[in-house]
């Protein structure tokens, strides 16, 4: 069962191999991440988030999703050095995009698996959640998408059980700033995460990038992740136990 | 500081090296027969990375890639640990690059504008 969608600015397959796992499953996910688009999109004024902003909401008053949301949030913060901020500005308004996209599909995963489904891959604007084995002793392959080649692959992931996230300058829009200097990060082309969560995974190659060139030596003190970053010299560089295929 | 038993990280491929994987995606349009392909080397230009110049020797028979080898230099003593875990990296990569079945596509932020031109598009259309 394949079904593409288009929620949150962003293009979403899902991908279910298992036999006898009923549509509504995936009907369901797809009501899942229009709620949390209602509920954290900034661009939306009625949205908890765009309310909290505007001070016509109270943390007490959110949701337990946000209020979730924005605690992970202040963690990952403090897990990578600032690097990752959903503080617009210190003090001001809250954006946690960042989290968002890789939390809610670590949620659908988990209203998949409930609905009987094991084999399964999520792809939300080219972040990845992976579960089971597509063929018999195969795991999910995962290209890296090349930053200079647009029909290209820069490296293959062995992606069992796993979060694949990536962060990059090549793709037109993007943009990730170090939040201590505002400025754009030099030398790095992309960071890819890999990990359990998909959340984690996506704040954690967006710090990195952030980082900048001292983002790999970062990605090697993380615990249950691995990263592969992408130099703007070509040279491609990745913690010891990243799962290339 | 990093954690006890993780290594910083090395390098294990230059990207300037990785062979785009379109060809691949070519699989639906039909064959047509060929005579014997012949084997004929390609030697890439030489590209200057941060520990030296590095040249490129790929031989192709066909349309695919059967053995690739590089040039890189040993004199200094950082250039060769690096290298020597480079090289046969590579080797490796662009060789499985040929054959590589993908299923899906990872990269930075795709918004829906540019999900229609983007590699995942492409493979999906090939594969359903």
């Amino acid at each position: 069962m394949l079904r593409v969608e288009h929620v949150m600015g962003m293009p979403v397959r899902i991908d279910v191999r298992d036999d006898g796992v009923p549509e509504a499953a995936v009907d369901e996910v797809f009501a899942w991440l229009r709620w949390v688009d209602a509920t954290f999109s900034t661009y939306k004024d009625g949205s908890e988030i765009s309310r909290l902003n505007r001070g016509e909401l109270s943390l007490a008053g959110a949701s337990p999703a946000v209020r979730r949301v924005l605690d992970e949030c202040e963690r990952l913060r403090e897990r990578t050095d600032g690097y990752f901020d959903a503080r617009v500005r210190p003090g001001g308004d809250v954006d946690p995009s960042g989290l968002v996209k890789g939390w809610s599909v670590d949620h659908a995963g988990e209203i998949l698996e409930a609905a009987g489904a094991s084999t399964f891959s999520i792809y939300a604007g080219g972040d990845i959640l992976t579960r089971g084995y597509p063929e018999p002793e195969r795991a999910w392959r995962v290209g890296i998408q090349h930053p200079h080649v647009r029909h290209g692959i820069a490296a293959v992931v062995r992606a069992n059980d796993l979060a694949v996230a990536t962060s990059g300058q090549y793709e037109r829009g993007a943009h990730v700033f170090d939040p201590h200097t505002g400025a754009a990060p030099e030398g790095v082309l992309s960071v890819t995460v890999t990990g359990p969560a998909l959340g984690a995974a996506d704040a954690y190659a967006t710090a990195a990038l952030a980082m900048g060139r001292d983002g790999p030596a970062w990605t090697a003190s993380l615990d249950g992740y691995e990263a592969l970053t992408i130099l703007a010299d070509g040279t491609v560089l990745s913690t010891p136990g990243f799962p290339r295929a | 500081m990093n954690k006890a038993g993780r290594a910083i990280p090395a390098v294990v491929s230059a990207l300037a090296l990785v062979a785009p994987v379109a060809p691949a995606l070519a699989k639906t349009k039909p064959k047509k027969k060929k005579p014997a392909a012949t084997t004929r080397t390609v030697q890439g230009p030489s590209v200057d990375m941060q520990w030296g110049p590095i040249q490129v020797t790929v031989k192709i028979k066909g349309k695919a890639i059967v053995d690739v080898s590089a040039t890189y230099p040993t004199e200094r003593p950082r250039s060769q640990f690096i290298n020597e875990q480079a090289i046969p990296m590579l080797r490796q990569e662009v060789l499985q690059l040929q054959s590589a079945q993908i299923d899906l596509i990872g990269g930075a932020t795709m918004t829906s504008e540019a999900y229609a031109q983007s590699l995942q598009a492409a493979l999906d259309k090939a594969n359903f």
